[in-house]
């Protein structure tokens, strides 16, 4: 399909059959003409999207960690527009952003230790504050997330973040003196006054993005779990999330019982810095019911930056970073409440878990005592292709090893053929 | 950390995944008329629901799948685990259908599960059961049937579970709407594969928005009402 950028008419193809990712509203190509471009074109294209577009393109946000290929906000660059002449904008460009994973592989404990088994505390914590750097440099421009939530904030093995789904920020149009809403959100990350409000009917606010903001914080930094996840005491059902964040149950609120308790498993809340402690209980504590003195992304990037340089190494595992507030290493304390389990795995572990994997031949457990002739047959032929490929393996590195000890034979054999040998 | 060590083994696999959680028993008809192509169909409908599942990054960390089978006796083939690490089985057929135990079984297993989500303070969304049939309650008591359909309609009542009975070939309808709340939905021949990926996003739709609130599914277009 041809399409024409809005800024020169340059002509921009897309393959309608080969989508990257489909949304509810749109669908995202990539560009044969420019393959660090991606095209987002909507379902149903409207007057709406080409005006908040527009005004998207009119205000751009400092990009707060420019590098070599990477872009921090996947900005819209130029809308696209149909290819018959009537100038309809049916989408627009933006970068495409590869080598990244969702930020929910790198706070999900297992997901990380089996992904990235290395992205230690201290590349949770850069996380966390280039994350608030990139909330922070949106704010400074008027912008509103609105739907800030896991899925789109994209992280990569450097801790740089960028932020996507863009268009479904809230966006001001001084031009047209109107806002373009935000219409979407999850109520995970939605502050208590936002709760059962509908979307499309309000403004979002500054503060309501500071309140999705410290739940991803928190998730980042307290291995996963999120700040109003806890054991109700009570008779009943557990109070739904919802119920939760309106009430404002904070489990760990200082001397406040309201019923809910950390979770078992969570770690506790000192071992937060004292600083971002502080703004945590800021935000959902007094936040509560004071909207407007939740911490702002830019105090969260200094308080985050003073917890990374407070990060000590724990003299057992360098990979167990912490903070230098802490007694002893919490990461060792885990490890073993956690059976062996271990957060922040050291180098040598992850090697040798690595070479493990490569070399082992581990059994596969799907004999639950039921199995059809079918995937009996599936089972074998994969179990047999396993074997095959293993044994290539395994005569590649016996004959790397042979031609070793050829090779030092033959200078052995030189140096007393040539008469250099003295025991 | 204060909580004893011992306390925690238990759960060191909330702590490894502390997501909330969304369990979903598959109950299923493994008596002899389901066997040949019914059963295969079966077998194939469930790798597509992993599949599916696995696509959304939250579905596969909260999505927890168990997997009970009724024939002669009721089996739990599968106890509650996260859709990234469950390994769809291979399902056999044999002999008669008993329902009504599968039934009690399925609302046993939930009701021990979600007393080790409240224990571990791990957050969770409505269960489901899902019960696939291509026959009537056969081989127990009568008793033990009633007793399945009035614990369903007291859990459903209570809005502790989501109970949804699907029908394959000649399966009872008239008996399936007397056990299930909600009206009982009879497959389109063997589209299982439709089938769970309609549940598969379904349970997506419940992750995307609010915990508590009524399970509302998009028509299904696998099967007639």
């Amino acid at each position: 399909m041809q399409l024409q950028r809005l800024s020169d008419g340059q002509p921009v193809t897309i393959r309608l059959a080969f989508a990257l990712g489909v949304g509810g509203e749109a669908r995202i190509y990539a560009v044969a003409e420019a393959p660090e471009l991606a095209a987002k074109i909507y379902h149903r294209p409207t007057q709406n999207h080409a005006a908040k577009l527009a005004a998207m393109l009119a205000n751009r946000p400092e990009d707060p960690q420019t590098g070599p290929g990477h872009v921090s906000i996947a900005w819209p660059s130029d809308l696209l527009t149909a290819n018959d002449g009537s100038g309809r904008v049916l989408g627009f460009l933006m970068p495409r952003v590869v080598g990244m994973y969702p930020m929910i592989d790198l706070y999900h404990p297992r997901t990380r230790r089996q992904k990235h088994p290395l992205f230690n505390y201290r590349y949770l914590l850069r996380t966390a504050r280039n994350l608030a750097a990139c909330v922070s440099a949106l704010h400074a421009r008027g912008y509103v997330i609105g739907d800030l939530n896991e899925s789109n904030i994209l992280v990569g093995d450097t801790a740089l973040v960028t932020l996507v789904d863009t268009d479904s920020f809230q966006v001001p149009d001084p031009a047209q003196g109107c806002i373009h809403r935000c219409r979407v959100g999850k109520s995970e990350f939605t502050p208590p006054e936002l709760q059962s409000v509908r979307f499309e009917w309000v403004d979002r606010k500054i503060e309501h993005d500071l309140f999705g903001l410290a739940v991803l914080l928190f998730q980042l930094l307290m291995e996963g779990t999120h700040p109003f996840a806890g054991r109700h005491a009570g008779q009943g059902e557990p109070p739904s999330m919802e119920e939760r964040i309106k009430v404002g149950s904070f489990p760990y609120a200082l001397g406040r019982a309201q019923g809910l308790q950390p979770m078992r498993t969570s770690p506790p809340l000192e071992l937060l810095d004292p600083q971002v402690r502080d703004l945590f209980l800021q935000c959902f504590v007094e936040g509560h019911s004071h909207p407007s003195v939740r911490p702002a992304a830019q105090r969260w990037q200094e308080a985050l930056l003073a917890a990374e340089a407070a990060l000590v190494a724990c003299a057992d595992n360098a990979q167990h970073c912490y903070g230098r507030h802490l007694p002893a290493c919490p990461w060792c304390e885990r490890r073993k409440m956690l059976r062996g389990i271990d957060s922040f795995p050291s180098e040598a572990e992850v090697k040798r878990v690595r070479f493990h994997r490569t070399f082992s031949k581990p059994g596969r457990s799907v004999w639950h005592g039921q199995v059809d002739y079918e995937t009996a047959i599936a089972i074998a032929t994969t179990a047999i292709a396993r074997m095959q490929r293993e044994r290539a393996q395994e005569r590649v590195v016996l004959s790397v090893l042979l031609v070793l000890i050829f090779i030092g034979l033959i200078a052995l054999i030189r140096q007393v053929v040539l008469g250099e040998w003295r025991p | 950390m204060s909580t004893a060590p011992s306390e925690l083994e238990a759960f060191v696999e909330f702590a490894d995944n502390p997501e909330a959680r969304c369990p979903c028993v598959l109950l299923l008809d493994t008596s002899s008329s389901m066997e040949g192509e019914p059963i295969l169909a079966l077998n194939h409908g469930l790798k597509a629901f992993k599949a599916d599942l696995c696509k959304d990054p939250l579905a596969s960390r909260r999505v927890e799948v168990a997997v009970v089978t009724f024939d002669s006796e009721v089996r739990v083939v599968q106890d509650f685990v996260t859709a990234d690490q469950f390994e769809p089985p291979g399902l056999l057929t044999h002999g008669e259908t008993l329902m009504g135990s599968g039934i009690g079984k399925a609302l046993d297993m939930v009701a021990a599960r979600k007393a080790q989500y409240r224990f571990a303070g791990v957050l969770y969304y409505r269960p489901w059961i899902f019960m696939i049939t291509d026959g009537e309650p056969q081989g127990e008591p009568p008793e033990v049937v009633a007793q399945a359909a009035q614990r369903v309609r007291q859990e459903e009542e209570q809005k502790k579970i989501a109970f949804f009975a699907v029908g394959v070939e000649k399966a009872n309808m008239t008996k399936l709407s007397e056990i299930a709340v909600r009206t009982p939905v009879k497959l389109r021949g063997l589209g299982f594969v439709e089938m769970f990926v309609w549940l598969s996003r379904s349970t997506q739709v419940v992750l995307h928005s609010k915990t508590d609130e009524q399970v509302a599914l998009p028509p299904p277009g696998w099967g007639v009402v």
